[in-house]
């Protein structure tokens, strides 16, 4: 009877143990990052002009920029909240502007974007500090900033009949949160080169 | 070697004896689909252990016999020796064995091949949509106004044939509520179907089966088989609303909107978020996280106050809310009978 | 001074005489356009036949006004008496011109809320306003009702009818029946609750409010309600062709054309699609989403309603117009409702009953396989449905339909109908999507493309008796704007690279262009300026669903942006830049009026009966666009 004991407490181990957790929060338990990380956010700049040609910048990293789930939790929330219906799949733009091309109208750093997202703006953009968690919010910066183009050292665009030359595969094939990872040439208005 | 054996046995025992602090259970079935297989289990129990114990006497035996037959030289090498006619012994053996396992083979397949499908003109359909680490139930109905969704507690009527359509969003789960039936998986992109049918009032766990992520054990559920009467009660309360609120809440619900209807739902409310399980009815289910803890004033406030202390790794984020809002969304959510 | 108030006397009496009347007679009159379907029926044709087949190619610039607002121009002019009234998109400010000379008589700029930009689904458009007894009324996009002076531009009431934290917003152009004002409300994107409002237009207070969705209560469904199929017959549809509680935010909005037939004493008009576009999120039909309603405008009473597109599948809203003709059909003449659905097909309903008379494809259509008139229903094509988890493709026509809000125009000379639309295919999937109040309500991740044939747009001429297309033009770009006919039997519209056209009415051939500075996808109207001369004015500004791609913020490079419009119009922007340009055209005065020289010519303007005594300081001058 003592070997069935055994095996049994063998067998629950793992359950036990996670009933253990159930009691006091673990080390691998993440808490609710503080947004400015002790930094005090409301300095951080949305204009690009200081007064006395001096920029307050508060040194506000993504607290979990070291996370690598952090993006694709973003890409759910970027779903599951439905930044995805204005800003569009992949960040294309429609009802909110695209986030897609690397042009950022709030600032491109990431305690702007928290703070976009946070506070809203006037032309739109909802608050959304009273309904997400900091950390939800943080996951959505690390998410935005992946899907924008990495940054060229052109000051512009061009646009004419050979310009743009390339576009993403649609989101109706590939979900990914680098879709600039993956491109084809530029349809122009016709069916996209994806085969089914 | 017997010692391990009876223990082994009286494991088994065991099981079968304390069935209500096995909720898991399968030696036993209270419904037809697990009725139909229960057989079948333990008939091949029963013949695995004569497999066993005729291989363990005949190893044992072979053993011995050799050990006392014949004295063994004690130097030099051992001549092999060759006793003819022992063929026989392996065709026998070889063409009863074969026997018996085509025989086990059809027995298994005819019995499953009878459950595979739910009976025709099965009228209730449920479909289960798997989560990381959560169950959401859909009720359909011919009547949309009398669908509804409900999570983590199913009920359904004794006696009454349920399919089950099964979907995930995320990664592969496998629903299995043993007393009533065997397992299904549920793999995203597929739809898989199962039905299961309970003959006896009772609330029946049930438990993912298939490893899906930090939380997969506590990816529980209950069956609760009511009475039909009982049944189409629960039934009618569940698609209704949730009831107005008492006018000593104030905008408790207005604070329970803004802090938990991005992912949750709760009929009634303006909270229409599908992230998180429905909470329209959420008094009317004696468990939390999908059946991990009692639903009672204590564990409810420590669930909302600091979920990943309760179930590391849910999908749940702790919310950064005073112990006074806590409150007032806690005395909220019990007013969602 | 006494001679001078008796001179301001007799300068307002003519304003006075004309709005004291019926609206539906003043809608009549050839030389004002007053209300932005031009008349009651929907009709948009001009009894002005100054402008004919011969003497078009002359037509040129007579004057512009920038609005200063580089957004989608879809309103229409307004003209009444010798003033044009035009509103901008957001902030909708109002302008008040003298119509022929392009003076700025008056503005009007609202405080609109900034944040109703981000609940306005498809550009922050308006189609227009409207006009009665001597007031303007304005419907902005953050959902208020505005009556202005139209003598002074000073605000008389203003009438908050929804919330954009809802969701709503307010993008048709309000109707005015019976001193009604008649708005419905947009955000089908955003799980509004769909209802048209009737504000009194003397008082600015809500007379009736009719839902599209829920209990018969809140849709003023009772026992005038007849309608002609039996499966719009029952109780309290609304609420239980819905899961429970998803009508509340299921939303059925109504931003489209309101008709109204004065002799029936019935207003119609079409109801969006149902919220969201996950059509798995909500078993059921759905009702009263993309149907059509008859009702009764004094007490909102609906009379009959027929549902289009039972448990919509790729957002065919029906909010498309109502034209209502008389036609002769197999030899009996039937008062009828001429629908072109958002869906592909062409409906002729009885406007009586709410029978389907018949529904006819008019560009490619293979979402469905056809419509069943007995029944009423279509036949969704099952080989569209998607697998699970996949993307359902080359479905036609694509989310915004064969055709759009642009309205189609009827000529009583040809009698054709004149139908601007797209030609558009697309892959479609449904997503899982939550609500969040003010928050988009869609659920499908959507990629537009040509259909097939490579083209995006065609204006059509379509036979609703005989059911036959009878010539259609070609587009390269959907074709977005509104159509005018007139009785010189030339049909104008403009496209969205930037050109304005007229072509023939009875075969199609192009007799004029002009290079605006935006594309266009504005309403044209017609009508005659005190000189005596036929005006074409039409807003060019590029913008709309289709458009944001080149006027906002969007990348071509995405295909799924702009609700899945990118796809389709990713190289607009090398074709054309955002603009608020209204354009207004006139034959020169030497071709336009050469009655003087030769009164006996064979082709003369209609001169309707011009009753008013026009005032010595508005005395027409004609020399003044011509050459001295």
């Amino acid at each position: 009877m003592r070997q069935a004991a055994l095996l049994f407490s063998l067998l629950l181990a793992p359950a036990a143990l996670a009933q253990q957790h159930a009691g006091q929060p673990s080390a691998g338990t993440p808490r609710i990052h503080e947004p400015g990380n002790g930094q005090p956010l409301a300095n951080v700049p949305i204009s690009n002009l200081y007064p006395g040609n001096v920029a307050a910048s508060p040194d506000i990293q993504n607290p979990l920029h070291n996370d690598p789930e952090s993006v694709q939790r973003g890409m759910n929330n970027f779903i599951a909240f439905n930044c995805v219906g204005c800003h569009a799949p992949n960040g294309g733009g429609g009802m909110g502007p695209s986030l897609s091309d690397n042009k950022w109208i709030y600032g491109s750093k990431p305690a702007q974007i928290y703070l976009t997202i946070a506070q809203g703006r006037p032309n739109g953009m909802p608050a959304w500090a009273g309904m997400l968690p900091s950390d939800a919010i943080w996951d959505l910066v690390s998410y935005v900033q992946s899907i924008a183009e990495k940054p060229s050292d052109k000051l512009g665009k061009t646009i004419s009949p050979t310009s743009p030359s390339i576009e993403q595969v649609p989101a109706e094939f590939v979900s990914s949160p680098t879709p600039w990872r993956m491109t084809e040439p530029f349809s122009s208005g016709r069916q996209p080169g994806t085969k089914k | 070697m017997w010692r391990a054996f009876f223990a082994f046995a009286g494991v088994l025992a065991c099981i079968n004896s304390a069935r209500a602090d096995t909720p898991l259970s399968y030696l036993s079935g209270f419904g037809d689909k697990a009725d139909a297989t229960t057989p079948l289990l333990w008939g091949l129990i029963f013949v695995s252990c004569v497999v066993i114990i005729l291989i363990s006497a005949f190893v044992l035996s072979g053993a011995w016999l050799r050990r006392s037959r014949d004295s063994m030289p004690t130097q030099g090498p051992i001549a092999v020796m060759s006793q003819p006619g022992g063929g026989a012994w392996i065709t026998i053996g070889v063409g009863v064995s074969t026997l018996v396992l085509i025989g086990l083979v059809v027995w298994n397949g005819v019995t499953m091949a009878a459950i595979l499908g739910p009976p025709p003109n099965t009228q209730l359909e449920i479909e289960v949509r798997a989560h990381q680490w959560w169950w959401e139930f859909n009720y359909h109905d011919a009547n949309p106004s009398q669908s509804f969704t409900t999570a983590n507690e199913l009920h359904i009527p004794v006696g009454e044939t349920v399919k089950f359509i099964l979907a995930s969003d995320d990664v592969i789960h496998s629903f299995w509520v043993p007393a009533l039936g065997g397992k299904t998986d549920v793999i995203p992109g597929q739809m898989n179907l199962a039905w299961l049918k309970a003959n006896r009032p009772g609330v029946y766990r049930g438990q993912c089966v298939e490893y899906c992520g930090k939380q997969h054990a506590h990816m529980g559920l209950l069956v609760k088989a009511d009475p039909p009467d009982e049944y189409t009660a629960w039934r009618k309360a569940q698609i209704a609303a949730a009831p107005s609120r008492p006018n000593e809440l104030g905008d408790a619900a207005d604070l329970f909107v803004l802090n938990c209807g991005a992912c949750h739902t709760a009929r009634g409310t303006q909270a229409g978020g599908r992230v998180g399980p429905d909470l329209t009815h959420l008094m009317s289910r004696s468990t939390i996280a999908a059946a991990s803890f009692p639903n009672n004033i204590g564990y409810l406030s420590g669930w909302i106050a600091n979920p990943q202390g309760l179930k590391p790794g849910c999908h749940m984020p702790g919310l950064d809310i005073s112990a006074h809002d806590l409150d007032r969304i806690r005395a909220f959510l019990e007013t969602l009978k | 001074m006494k001679t001078w108030s008796i001179a301001a006397l007799l300068c307002f009496l003519p304003c006075a005489a004309a709005t004291a009347q019926d609206l539906n007679e003043t809608s009549k009159d050839p030389k004002q356009w007053v209300m932005a379907p031009r008349d009651y029926a929907n009709t948009r044709y001009s009894d002005l036949d100054q402008i004919t087949k011969d003497n078009v190619a002359k037509l040129q610039l007579a004057w512009s006004f920038s609005l200063g607002i580089p957004k989608g121009q879809e309103a229409a002019p307004l003209i009444v008496g010798d003033t044009m009234f035009i509103v901008s998109p957001f902030p909708n400010k109002v302008f008040a011109l003298d119509a022929t000379s392009g003076d700025l008589k008056w503005a009007y700029v609202p405080a609109t809320d900034p944040a109703s930009q981000g609940v306005a689904c498809c550009d922050v458009v308006t189609r227009g306003l409207a006009y009665d007894r001597g007031r303007v009324f304005l419907a902005t996009l953050d959902n208020h009702v505005v009556a202005i002076d139209a003598n002074t531009g000073q605000e008389v009431w203003n009438t908050k009818i929804g919330d954009i934290n809802l969701g709503e917003t307010v993008t048709m152009a309000p109707l005015v029946v019976k001193g009604k004002v008649l708005v419905g409300d947009s955000g089908g994107e955003l799980g509004v609750r769909g209802k048209l409002t009737a504000v009194d237009e003397g008082s600015g207070k809500i007379l009736w409010r009719a839902f599209s969705t829920g209990p018969d209560q809140d849709v003023l469904i009772g026992s005038e309600f007849k309608p002609f199929y039996d499966q719009f017959k029952g109780k309290d549809l609304g609420v239980s062709s819905w899961p429970p509680d998803a009508w509340k935010i299921g939303g059925g909005t109504i931003w489209g054309w309101i008709s109204y037939d004065p002799q029936l004493n019935l207003i119609y008009y079409g109801v969006g699609n149902p919220g969201p576009w996950n059509p798995n999120q909500r078993p059921g039909d759905n009702l009263w989403t993309t149907a059509i309603f008859a009702r009764n405008p004094d007490t909102g009473q609906a009379r009959w309603a027929y549902q289009l597109n039972p448990h919509d599948l790729w957002d065919h809203d029906e909010i498309n117009e109502n034209v209502l003709l008389d036609l002769n059909i197999d030899g009996k003449d039937r008062k009828t409702l001429v629908h072109p659905g958002r869906n592909g097909y062409m409906y002729v309903i009885d406007r009586e009953s709410g029978e389907v008379i018949s529904a006819d494809a008019y560009d490619t259509v293979n979402a469905y396989l056809g419509v069943d008139v007995k029944t009423g229903r279509p036949t969704p094509n099952p080989a569209k449905i998607a697998p699970l988890g996949k993307p359902a493709q080359d479905v036609c026509p694509a989310s915004p339909g064969a055709k759009d809000w642009q309205p189609v125009a009827w000529s009583p000379r040809t009698r054709l109908l004149y139908v601007p639309h797209q030609h558009l295919c697309m892959n479609y999937q449904a997503t899982e999507v939550g609500y969040i109040a003010g928050t988009p309500y869609v659920g499908a991740t959507v990629d537009m493309y040509a259909g097939p044939g490579g083209y995006r747009g065609e204006v059509a001429a379509w036979d609703p008796v005989k059911r036959t297309k009878v010539w259609a033009n070609k587009e390269n770009f959907p074709a977005w704007s509104g159509a005018l006919v007139t009785k010189g039997d030339i049909a104008f519209y403009g496209t969205m690279d930037r050109w304005f056209k007229a072509v023939d009415a009875t075969n199609g051939k192009e007799l004029w262009r002009f290079r605006a500075g935006s594309g266009i996808i504005g309403q044209p109207v017609s009508f005659q300026g005190k000189d005596g001369r036929q005006y074409i004015a039409i807003l060019s500004g590029v913008g709309g669903w289709p458009g944001v791609v080149a006027n906002a913020e969007v990348d071509p490079r995405v295909r799924n942006g702009a609700l899945g419009f990118t796809g389709a119009m990713q190289d607009l922007a090398a074709h054309t830049a955002a603009g608020s340009d209204l354009l207004v055209f006139a034959l020169p005065s030497d071709v336009a009026q050469p009655s003087q020289a030769a009164p006996s010519q064979a082709a003369p303007p209609p001169a309707p009966p011009q009753p008013q005594p026009q005032p010595p300081a508005r005395q027409p001058r004609p020399r003044r666009h011509g050459r001295p």
